[in-house]
């Protein structure tokens, strides 16, 4: 289950691609994620201040092209995809 | 040990020497060596192989692998300079792939076990590529590429047209066998390539794409031999500053052909 504000650990290497994409190391170093545009903005407000409707407030301001349903289903979508690559602190 | 073989050369970031006063092992040897970029003295590891009862190899006068079969103790030889390149790489982005070098720029084949990446090299050096390595490729800090200069090595005889000039060699038998091809000087690069152009290859239909930075990192680190932190910030850079394509064919000559096309158009050079 993902956490309420979650928050990123601090060990994992990310790099940004230019274009606008980013690119996680998983902690093993045996794979990685690339997170399009949006969900790059949502990794870097996994820091622990950012419940999940916070982020979609955030990102909704940040895409307004994106409808609100699209945004809350994206932010869940990409914290699944980082909890399940070992990517966020185990913190609720 | 008075050697009737010995040779120095260089395995990437490594200089070795491997020696055999056993002929037939020496000649072994001097087929399995004879890619790689000769040094005048080996600095890291020296590896000997002699025969008594059986074959003995060592490394730096410690024994490394002993047996009665000679395929073995050479197998071990190889098997350990790899290990030592791939631990001496650390830092530096290792890929299994394999690379050509075309008109100075480096060709970067990398593609699942089976792909077809060896017969692919072959394939190209036939059609006028220099042979770099089928199977280790390192970029560096400065995104420099270079190569592992093992012989081509493929798992069965390879067409007799695509081997003309190149010297042939096999060794073991049954699921052990190696067969070795060692391109003629002319057709080798040993050069440091400052620009290439990755290509991921796989079977199906017919198919030349260009890749997304973030498709072609996925594609390629799936390759990596290492995957530190510093490998992935250098793959970053790659992919984000090198040309990357997706190549699929039914057959290897349906493949080379669309890698033909892209070595001569405008993709080959930007």
């Amino acid at each position: 289950m993902t956490a309420r504000a979650p928050l990123r650990h601090a060990t994992v290497t990310d790099r940004e691609l230019p274009d606008g994409e980013r690119v996680l190391l998983t902690p093993d170093g045996s794979g990685v994620l690339v997170l399009n545009p949006l969900g790059s903005v949502i990794w870097t407000l996994c820091d622990g201040a950012h419940d999940v409707e916070g982020m979609a407030r955030i990102i909704g301001e940040r895409f307004p092209e994106v409808a609100p349903e699209q945004i809350a289903r994206d932010v869940n979508a990409v914290l699944k995809q980082l909890a399940e690559a070992k990517l966020l602190d185990d913190v609720s | 040990m008075s050697a009737s073989f010995r040779r120095c050369f260089r395995a990437l970031d490594l200089t070795v020497s491997v020696a055999s006063d056993v002929p037939t092992v020496a000649a072994t040897l001097d087929m399995l060596t004879s890619c790689y970029e000769l040094v005048p003295r080996a600095e890291d590891y020296a590896y000997t192989i002699d025969q008594a009862s059986s074959y003995t190899a060592r490394v730096n006068d410690v024994v490394l692998y002993e047996s009665a079969s000679e395929h073995e103790v050479v197998s071990a030889i190889e098997l350990d300079i790899y290990d030592r390149v791939m631990r001496a790489a650390q830092g530096r982005w290792l890929v299994h792939a394999a690379t050509l070098a075309h008109d100075d720029r480096g060709l970067v084949l990398v593609g699942a076990s089976g792909a077809g990446k060896s017969t692919m090299a072959l394939a190209l050096v036939a059609k006028g590529a220099s042979y770099v390595t089928d199977e280790m490729t390192l970029i560096d800090e400065r995104g420099v590429c270079r190569g592992l200069g093992r012989p081509l090595t493929l798992e069965s005889r390879p067409d007799a047209m695509f081997t003309q000039g190149m010297r042939v060699a096999v060794a073991g038998s049954g699921a052990a066998q190696s067969v070795w091809v060692a391109p003629p000087p002319e057709r080798r690069s040993v050069t440091a390539l400052e620009r290439h152009t990755w290509v991921h290859l796989s079977q199906g239909p017919g198919e030349l794409r260009r890749l997304t930075s973030g498709e072609a990192l996925v594609a390629f680190w799936g390759q990596s031999l290492t995957t530190d932190a510093r490998a992935l910030a250098i793959a970053t850079d790659v992919v984000s500053g090198m040309p990357a394509y997706a190549v699929r064919g039914q057959s290897i000559a349906e493949s080379a052909e669309l890698l033909e096309s892209l070595l001569a158009g405008p993709g080959g050079s930007n």
